[in-house]
Order: structure tokens, then sequence, then C-alpha cells
């Protein structure tokens, strides 16, 4: 029952209690942390803002019924998700195949990449070679992996909690995490030879 | 154990997850075959990799275009919400009687049309199937197999 003592849920209660405030506080404290989720799993600052706006407003309509059960951000991350993995369902589907090449002339960017990480880091260019590889390595793994791995990189969650986000077991969560892990290393090998 | 075999426990041998005597099996690989000891470097620099991906900032009047969608989309529910009665009373009201009326004159006209007066369901359920070309699949005739299925 700590979560009850969490400023977040303190401000939702008071929120479903008719302060409006409360919301407008919530959403300051937290769209960030929704925009930059939304903005890593769809890879398009359009589309994650959308997705930002969906789920705060998912929240604010869920108020009457809200019975704090977990931390705020665990319910937040729990909304995100669901959002996210319905608007992917919703799209078209991309397939990219495990062995398609990346479309970049490797040959000829991969010293240069490797230099652009550990050298150069100004050179605005191949950083942004080098992010439009990860990007493609990230949209290439399966939603709920793709998930997982933000959630766990980027957002800083436990396993715990991600398991908690994902409404799964900790194994299943480690051993998503296992399988992206390979997959983005065959993705990304040919970019951290050296 | 083989490459595949390491390759799949690498992972876990990363993050220290491995039973002593699997460990103890993995690193007696490692240092008989360069290809695995090469995989396992790749690993955890992949994964630095991640840090590439920096996210963008929300444009700044983010909050107050969703307040005001918010308020908007508020007022819209409260005008349907206040229209609602006086147009289920003009419209879906009488549809829904009249709808309620003609099927229970088109059950009742057709069962005396055929002569379906049978006290068993399921011979009447049959003779309806053998006169399926009279119904011609229409809603009537669905509704009227799904009645005497029932």
């Amino acid at each position: 029952m700590d979560y009850l003592l969490d400023d977040d849920v303190q401000l939702m209660l008071r929120f479903k209690n008719g302060e409006e405030s409360c919301f407008v506080e919530l959403v300051e404290r937290h769209k960030e942390r929704v925009f930059r989720l939304a903005y890593r799993f769809l890879g398009d600052h359009q589309e994650a803002e959308d997705l930002t706006q969906e789920v705060f407003l998912k929240i604010y309509c869920t108020k009457k019924n809200y019975t704090p059960q977990a931390k705020f951000t665990t319910w937040l991350y729990t909304v995100s998700k669901n959002t996210c993995l319905n608007t992917l369902r919703r799209k078209k589907p991309f397939i990219v195949s495990l062995n398609q090449e990346l479309e970049l002339e490797e040959d000829k960017l991969t010293p240069q990449l490797a230099a652009a990480v550990s050298v150069s880091p100004d050179n605005a260019l191949l950083r942004q070679e080098l992010l439009a590889a990860v990007k493609k390595a990230l949209d290439s793994l399966p939603g709920p992996q793709r998930m997982a791995v933000i959630l766990y990189r980027y957002e800083q969650l436990s396993y715990e909690e991600i398991a908690r986000v994902m409404d799964s077991s900790v194994n299943a969560v480690k051993s998503l995490l296992h399988r992206a892990k390979l997959q983005l290393k065959e993705k990304l090998e040919r970019y951290v030879k050296s | 154990m083989d490459c595949r075999e390491i390759e799949k426990l690498l992972v876990r041998f990363l993050e220290g997850e491995l039973s002593s005597e699997d460990n103890a099996k993995l690193e007696n690989h490692l240092a008989a075959c360069p290809a695995c000891r090469k995989e396992k470097e790749l690993l955890p620099q992949s994964w630095k990799m991640l840090d590439n991906y920096p996210a963008p900032e929300l444009k700044p009047d983010f909050t107050a275009c969703l307040m005001q969608r918010i308020h908007t989309e508020e007022q819209m529910v409260a005008t349907v919400r206040s229209g609602m009665p006086r147009f289920v009373m003009r419209t879906t009201v009488p549809a829904t009687v009249m709808l309620a009326l003609l099927f229970t004159f088109l059950w009742t006209s057709n069962l005396r049309l055929r002569g379906y007066q049978s006290e068993q369901p399921g011979a009447a359920y049959f003779s309806i199937r053998d006169n399926r070309d009279d119904l011609a699949d229409t809603d009537l005739g669905t509704n009227l197999e799904m009645y005497f299925l029932r």
C-alpha cells in the first residue's frame, strides 16, 4: 500500500474529487515521459504527440472509476503501453526481415560511424546515420519486445516494474529482453565493429 | 556446448544469471572460440548504441492544447446527452415499436399460411428448412430459424 503515499496518486485522487488543476499538474509532470516512450515506440513526432494526448484523455475519462492499485507512473505506463500496442496494430503491417540489410552503404560508413561514436560526436551527418540505424533496428523488433527495451533501456524501469506494466512475469520480461538484445546485436553489429 | 547454444546463453552470462556449472562450461568454450568471444563483446556494444536515440521535446503548448481538446469534447458530450431524450422519444422508440409489430405480423401470418401449428418445435424447424427457397435467406428466414431452434 506504499503507493497511496505517492504524490501523483494523491493528485489523481484530488482530481477525482473535482480539482481539475491536479490533472493539469499531472500532465505537466509526466507529459515528456509519455511522449518519449511513444516517440521511441512509433518513431514519428506527430504520431507520438497524438498518442500522448490520447493517453492523457484516457486518464481524464477514467477519473470517476479511479482506484489506486499501484504507483501512478506504473498505471500511466500501462495505459501508454496499451495505447502504443493498439496503435501499432491499427497501422499497416510493416514487415522487416531479420536478414534484411540496413539501407546504408555499410562498407564506406561503418568505420566512420564507429569513429563518430568515440571520437567525433559533433559530426551531425554521421550521428544522423547512426540514429537512423538504431531507429531501424528498434523498429524491426516485435511490439512487446520493443516496449520492453524502451521501458528498460530508456525509462530505467526494473524487471518487476516492467512485468507489472506489461501484465506479465519477470521471467517473461527477461526472456523478451534477451531475445531483443540478440536481435539488436544482429542488426547493429556492423556499426560497432571497428 | 556448440556456438549456437553459447549464443543463446550469452545474454544471461553477461547478466550473471547462469548457474555456476553453465558459467564454467561457457567460459571454457569462450577461451577456445574467438568467434564466440567476438559475439560476447558485440552484445554490450550494440546495447550501448541505443544511447544514440534521443527523443525530441514536446511543443510547449501541449498542455494547453490538451485541455482545450478535453473541454471541447466534454461540451460535445454534454450537448449530445442533453439532446438524447427528445431524439429517442421522436425517432428510436416509434421505430422500434413499428419493427416489433411488423415482425410479429410477418411471423404469425407466415405460420398460418403454411399451417405449421405443430406442437413439436423440431418438426417446425425442419419444415422451415425444407422451404428455405421461399425464405430466400432473408433476415426474417434466419430469425425464424433461430426461433425454432431455441
